[in-house]
């Protein structure tokens, strides 16, 4: 056990176990009256989770700002298209 | 010097070839948008009774546009064997490939020309929509050699480790783009929506990546072929020199 | 040709006799001054960066990874489009699919990041046993190949199949896409076990191992989007 990691991408990944059941539980007819807000929930912590993925195992967080602004705009650019074409359509 | 002249002569069929396609493709043939697969079979005679001649025009003039790749994949091969030397299997690959692909551009375009040879045919028109669909899959979906052939530019360039050809994301940039191309073998299992072979993942997204590879190509070789070109007067100077110091 | 037969010269000489030698390599220095500047190519792979950031792998692997991630970006539009068409028949056949299949997967797939990013930092420290995680990081995408293997064949047995409706066409496609990354991302985990143990800390191969982690990594983010777009997002 002294293999896996210990810093703050441990953390970092015992966020993202929890969000991933915060997810599901979204997900299966809990927490909102309006499915449709219920969804959007849902993908804003899926894209969170996203970040946090690329942040921590992808270390980007201590990459040069151009290549992590890269991968935050795909992230900003993706949930906000599709947030909104499943608002909107 | 006068080889790297020929290897740029011949990367420029490359643009050439591009340019003559899409006038073959657009406004001879009309299939930019191309033939819809879930057009009826009448519908698709029609489309070759009412524009017969712009097919078969525009289908001869993509055979030569095909043809005209084969000198811009051979001038890709020439510097990948700078970066392999006498026993270049990648570039050999690629090569071999690329004249495949070649065919797999050749043979629809015959095949079309063969349905607008006799448009006015008295037969079942679902026939000649099975003869339509025989063209328009390969024509669309024969990703497998071009795929391949992008994996072998990327191993090359990866043997390169002092970057002294191309750049090496280049060969990342190729593997890339080899598997961007794979989506379009979903194309035999759907007629209609954005995995049929007209869809916007397999025909719209294969034709931007083939344009986005070819021109990063086109300039990436055009820059391996300049750089070769002052490398080879630098050494043709170190030798005069040797010579005149000798002498 | 020419300058293979001179510099074999200049050697020979050189042997000969010191001052012919100098006298020669003066020449040389003399002609360098006169001739085009030659090409040093672009250099090694790997280089430090004078402001402390570091490139996970090297620069080259990111247009790749983040080439495929603007395909998946692209296949996300095309299906929150397609479920714009007809929201009720996406929302009934949505009710088909088991959550608990997506979620065990998720699961798998975060715990096989997590290894992976714990054995590259093993290699960082020269552990001779960060094999064992990436072998323990491979069980996990093998453990989510069984579960998708379940979940298609009990789908296919019930008659759902890619040409049933579209629900199911872009179920098929956009989890198969996937899958497919994953059976790569499998390969490239191999290889890396293969090579945890050669690999110095700044080497190229260490820099391979980084960008192929990261595409781990980017397999694993992909399904963390299509589970919920594909089993969760209701109308």
């Amino acid at each position: 056990m002294d293999l896996i990691a210990r810093d703050r991408t441990l953390i970092a990944w015992a966020v993202l176990i929890s969000a991933t059941a915060l997810s599901w539980w979204l997900g299966t007819d809990h927490g909102f009256d309006d499915p449709r807000i219920a969804a959007v929930a849902v993908l804003f912590v899926g894209f969170f989770k996203v970040r946090l993925v690329g942040l921590y195992f992808m270390e980007l967080r201590l990459s040069p700002p151009v290549l992590r602004a890269l991968f935050e705009g795909w992230c900003l650019v993706v949930c906000g298209a599709v947030v909104t074409l499943y608002l909107v359509l | 010097m006068l080889n790297t002249k020929a290897q740029m002569r011949m990367a420029w069929m490359g643009p050439a070839a591009i340019f003559v396609f899409m006038i073959a493709l657009w406004p001879l043939a009309g299939f930019l948008p191309p033939i819809s697969p879930n057009d009826s079979a009448e519908e698709i005679v029609n489309i070759y009774r009412d524009n017969t001649d712009g097919i078969r025009v525009g289908m001869f003039l993509a055979t030569v546009a095909a043809a005209m790749m084969g000198p811009f994949y051979a001038t890709i091969t020439t510097q990948m064997k700078r970066i392999e030397g006498r026993f270049s299997v990648y570039a050999y690959t690629q090569l071999g490939l690329g004249m495949l692909a070649i065919l797999l551009v050749v043979i629809p375009s015959y095949i079309m020309q063969g349905i607008a040879y006799r448009p006015d045919r008295d037969i079942d028109p679902e026939v000649i929509r099975l003869i339509n669909d025989v063209a328009w899959l390969p024509f669309v979906g024969a990703f497998v050699t071009v795929s391949l052939q992008n994996i072998m530019i990327a191993l090359a360039i990866f043997q390169d480790t002092e970057q002294r050809v191309f750049p090496r994301w280049l060969g990342y940039f190729n593997i890339w783009t080899a598997l961007a191309f794979c989506p379009a073998a979903i194309e035999f299992f759907f007629t209609t929506g954005p995995f049929a072979w007209n869809g916007i993942f397999v025909f719209w997204l294969a034709l931007s990546f083939f344009g986005v590879w070819f021109f990063v190509m086109f300039f990436s070789l055009k820059k391996a072929i300049a750089e070769q070109a002052i490398e080879e007067a630098a050494l043709e100077a170190d030798a005069a020199a040797a010579v005149a110091a000798k002498g | 040709m020419g300058e293979e037969q001179a510099t074999e010269s200049v050697g020979r000489n050189g042997v000969g006799s010191l001052g012919v030698a100098a006298e020669l390599a003066g020449e040389a220095a003399l002609a360098r001054i006169q001739k085009p500047e030659p090409v040093e190519g672009r250099g090694p792979v790997v280089r430090q960066r004078d402001d402390g950031k570091h490139v996970p792998g090297e620069p080259g692997v990111w247009i790749f990874i983040l080439g495929d991630m603007s395909i998946f970006a692209v296949l996300f539009g095309v299906y929150i489009v397609g479920r714009g068409d007809a929201p009720a028949l996406f929302e009934s056949q949505q009710q088909l699919l088991n959550q608990n299949f997506g979620a065990l997967n998720t699961i798998l797939l975060l715990v096989s990041s997590l290894l992976v990013y714990s054995g590259v930092n093993a290699i960082r420290k020269q552990d001779l046993r960060a094999p064992l995680l990436f072998i323990a990081a491979i069980v996990c995408g093998l453990g989510f190949v069984v579960v998708k293997y379940f979940e298609y064949s009990q789908k296919i047995d019930h008659g759902l199949t890619p040409a049933l409706n579209d629900f199911w066409m872009y179920y098929f496609v956009l989890t198969g896409l996937h899958l497919f990354h994953l059976l790569l991302g499998l390969g490239v985990l191999t290889l890396i076990t293969l090579n945890a143990r050669r690999a110095k800390p700044g080497s190229t191969r260490f820099a391979l191992i980084e960008g192929g982690a990261c595409f781990w990594h980017m397999v694993d983010f992909l399904w963390i989007i299509l589970f919920p777009l594909l089993y969760l997002v209701g109308e």
